[in-house]
């Protein structure tokens, strides 16, 4: 028994510990690529160049499901973009609350003739609406097929040459858009862009340098925001600098549309769709000897909202998880294959190592931990190693609140400086182990061939956010 | 393990002192510069308004400014400003000390400083030999970067040396160029006209000429429209879309005459195109001709002509209706389609015509 505990102790500190070593190295690889890619960003022509008639036109795609909540401010926000050629395609997914009427009320819908071109196979639109009160908007009400479903028949209805796939329940900074839009502009080997995404749940002010994020009251809210913090400055930026980015949120993100859907579009039946894409789309890239670049901006931000309840958590993770499995398990022919450059040499390896295995071994090594605690089991010397593994993990993280403070100053005050190094700990210390538990069940899910969603409850973005209403100059 | 223990602990303790520290460093930083940009703002405001006395004491107390500042500031008005109010701009930003450091920053190796020289470069006066050098600056960004900065009405002066930038190896180069000359409107016309007919004559770069096409099918002049047109029978399919284009873009003479022509072109988005325009310029007496695109092999053309005849009017509806007859089963469902919704369809088209434009 005590052997066995051994093993576990020392897998579970080793895991953390080189999860914790592999993170400084991609903070690091973020760090050069930030001070790299910020200086120029800084000289590149978004502003007056984007509001050009010759800006690419970028078709918005709006899938959304039982999003009677939060569709109104989120379209709000997506119309007031300061890009001149855009188009919102909203595809309703047969939602099965008042979502429709939400948006026919809202929006002025008329009912056009459904006349498209099916370029990718999905189930059928049912009707199709434009909008009196702004005609850049486009409402297709859909047969339920799945997230990926609904944004291939965006993707069959859009015009633009790019595309711009955003969830429903998502706020996009004005100026984002033309931002990722620049780097297709200046780089035409770039087939996919992504932005930053960040958590609305403590509100938002429209401060003098645009939107300013609160600081969520709810304990697991603020956890996410430590998570998303680490995860887009770690996961996203560093693998930007190392040329071997895999993800593109599906929140925010923009694509070649063509390239798209020479790529076959969105794969029904996968829970981890955006990730599935961008891979296929390296793939495709490789194979075929046409370049296909994977970039990501940390500039243009898009605001979305957290789960909060642990239950909604659990099924989120579960499913991101899922996901990912599904993914690697596609694509494992890339795996340390030299043709697939960083992506295959590199990145899913780390995806392999890092997000898939080691969360298990986490887990299972936890499991035993607190069993070995409880029975007197484990040495001081051993918890010494477990407790030093952790704290290189925190001291990863805080380097990452140091960097995102520096480079984009979201926190506005000492009070929530303060707030944020408390929640650091309880996100490193209780919301990380809760995460890898709950990996362990999309584990057994993923085993199960489950491809379900979930559901999780809109509490919409407040009275702050609602661009053309409350938001405080 | 105890000593790597207490290492990481203190690495933890050190990590949120200075994570601390920072962020309240940060913070006093960021609220000085806000405030001084709100003073810096009043004061420019002044300046710009030229209240007498208050203006030239605003323009010594803004000149006192931080320079960077004071530049952010100056910028920022600059560009909403011409005429009397820019040429005071550009005298703060001399006494500010500001020109003579822009016009240093252009001789730099650092090309990030040139870019910067490039982006404050509307506070120089156009008479400078910065402008020169950074029109043709050997770094992208800077280039780019300067050909972005000029104001519209500055743009006309500089219409052939963006021109030249047509040349450049750089997409973010070549785009500021097209961009700048659209933003530069009818002031670029005449250059542009002549390039394009000197580039009809010659041999030249195909991709160069879409560029310079590109821009010339958004600038409502008739010198261009006249130069674009020669391009209607042009092999590059490209540059007959355009002149599609253009031709919807303004009620030219002759424009159906033109037009009839591409109706019947042999590439699928030149013939959408080319019903997308007669629907715009409201060319009734190209209906019929549209009509036969009711069952054309290309869907984007009948969806184009379905929804031109519809913005035609009562023509339009007569040859809509006509074929709802027709032999062809794909001209029968698009008439259909389009009657079929119309009174709706009709409520959108109402808007201008956005709903072609997509």
């Amino acid at each position: 028994m005590q052997s066995v505990m051994n093993i576990a102790v020392t897998a579970l500190a080793v895991v953390v510990a080189v999860t914790a070593l592999l993170q400084a190295g991609l903070v690091f690889a973020a760090v050069i690529d930030l001070r790299r890619s910020r200086t120029r960003s800084r000289h590149r022509l978004w502003r007056s160049a984007m509001n050009s008639p010759l800006a690419p036109t970028v078709s918005v795609l709006v899938p959304a499901f039982n999003e009677e909540v939060t569709i109104r401010d989120s379209l709000a926000g997506i119309l007031a973009l300061t890009y001149q050629n855009l188009e919102v395609i909203v595809v309703d997914d047969g939602s099965s609350d008042r979502t429709e009427e939400v948006l026919t009320r809202e929006f002025d819908l008329v009912e056009v003739h459904k006349v498209y071109r099916a370029t990718l196979p999905t189930e059928d639109i049912v009707r199709l609406y434009r909008s009196r009160a702004d005609p850049r908007l486009v409402v297709a009400e859909k047969r339920n097929g799945g997230k990926a479903d609904a944004l291939n028949a965006a993707i069959n209805l859009a015009s633009g040459s790019l595309i711009c796939a955003v969830d429903a329940d998502t706020i996009i900074n004005p100026d984002s858009l033309q931002r990722l839009v620049t780097s297709f502009v200046d780089d035409p080997d770039v087939v996919a862009a992504g932005g930053s995404v960040r958590l609305t749940n403590g509100g938002l002010t429209r401060g003098p340098k645009g939107l300013r994020p609160g600081f969520p009251k709810q304990i697991w809210a603020a956890c996410q925001v430590v998570e998303y913090t680490r995860a887009f400055l770690v996961g996203r930026l560093g693998w930007n600098q190392l040329g071997g980015n895999l993800i593109v949120s599906g929140a925010f993100g923009v694509f070649r549309r063509d390239r798209v859907i020479e790529a076959g579009g969105y794969l029904h039946g996968s829970v981890g769709e955006d990730m599935e894409l961008v891979v296929r789309l390296r793939r495709r890239g490789h194979e075929t000897g046409t370049p296909a670049r994977v970039t990501f901006n940390a500039d243009p931000i898009a605001w979305t909202e957290a789960p909060e309840r642990l239950n909604e958590l659990r099924r989120q993770r579960s499913r991101w998880y899922r996901g990912l499995l599904d993914v690697l398990s596609r694509h494992r022919v890339m795996l340390f294959r030299p043709k697939y450059g960083a992506a295959g040499m590199l990145a899913l390896p780390y995806f392999v190592v890092v997000e898939a295995v080691a969360p298990v071994i986490e887990a299972l090594g936890l499991i035993l931990l607190i069993g070995g605690l409880t029975f007197g089991l484990v040495s001081d010397g051993q918890l010494l190693f477990v407790a030093t593994a952790y704290g290189v993990g925190l001291a990863v993280s805080m380097s990452v609140l140091i960097l995102d403070d520096v480079a984009f100053g979201m926190l506005r005050s000492t009070r929530s400086r303060v707030r944020m190094v408390a929640v650091a700990f309880v996100e490193h210390l209780v919301f990380r182990p809760l995460t890898v538990w709950w990996r362990l069940g999309g584990l057994r899910m993923y085993a199960r061939g489950a491809t379900d969603w979930g559901v999780q409850v809109r509490r919409g973005f407040g009275p702050h956010t609602s661009p053309d209403r409350q938001l405080p100059d | 393990m105890s000593a790597v223990f207490v290492a990481v602990q203190v690495l933890v303790v050190l990590s949120v002192a200075v994570f601390c520290l920072v962020g309240f460093a940060m913070t006093m930083v960021r609220r000085r510069r806000d405030q001084l940009r709100a003073a810096a703002f009043d004061l420019a405001a002044t300046v710009v308004l030229d209240d007498g006395v208050d203006a030239e004491k605003a323009s010594v107390a803004l000149a006192g400014m931080p320079r960077r500042v004071a530049a952010e500031v100056l910028l920022e008005l600059a560009a909403d400003v011409n005429g009397e109010a820019r040429r005071r701009i550009r005298l703060v930003a001399a006494q500010a000390g500001l020109s003579r450091r822009i016009e240093r920053w252009t001789r730099l190796r650092r090309w990030h400083r040139r870019a910067q020289a490039a982006h404050l470069l509307s506070l120089l006066e156009p008479t400078s030999s910065a402008w020169d050098q950074l029109l043709s600056d050997r770094h992208p960004l800077v280039r780019a970067r300067a050909i972005d900065s000029l104001t519209s009405d500055e743009i006309g002066g500089f219409a052939d040396r963006i021109l030249e930038a047509f040349d450049h190896d750089s997409p973010a180069v070549r785009s500021a160029a097209q961009h700048a000359l659209v933003r530069g409107g009818v002031s670029c016309a005449e250059p542009i006209a002549e390039l394009l007919t000197r580039l009809d004559e010659g041999d030249c770069d195909p991709d160069a000429l879409v560029l310079v096409a590109e821009v010339a099918a958004h600038l409502p002049d008739a010198r261009v429209v006249e130069a674009l047109t020669s391009f209607v029978s042009h092999p590059d399919p490209r540059l007959r879309l355009l002149v599609a284009t253009c031709l919807g873009n303004g009620t030219f003479a002759g424009a159906t005459d033109l037009l009839a022509p591409l109706l019947v072109d042999g590439d699928d988005a030149v013939r959408a195109e080319a019903a997308r325009s007669v629907g715009r310029i409201g060319g009734s007496a190209l209906a019929a001709d549209v009509g036969l695109l009711l069952g054309d092999r290309s869907w984007q053309v009948r969806r184009n002509a379905g929804a031109a005849l519809v913005a035609l009017g009562p023509i339009g509806r007569v040859v809509l209706r006509c074929h709802l007859e027709d032999p062809d089963r794909f001209a029968r469902d698009m008439a259909l389609h389009v009657l079929g919704r119309q009174s709706r369809l009709g409520d959108v088209l109402g808007d201008g015509d956005r709903w072609l434009a997509a």
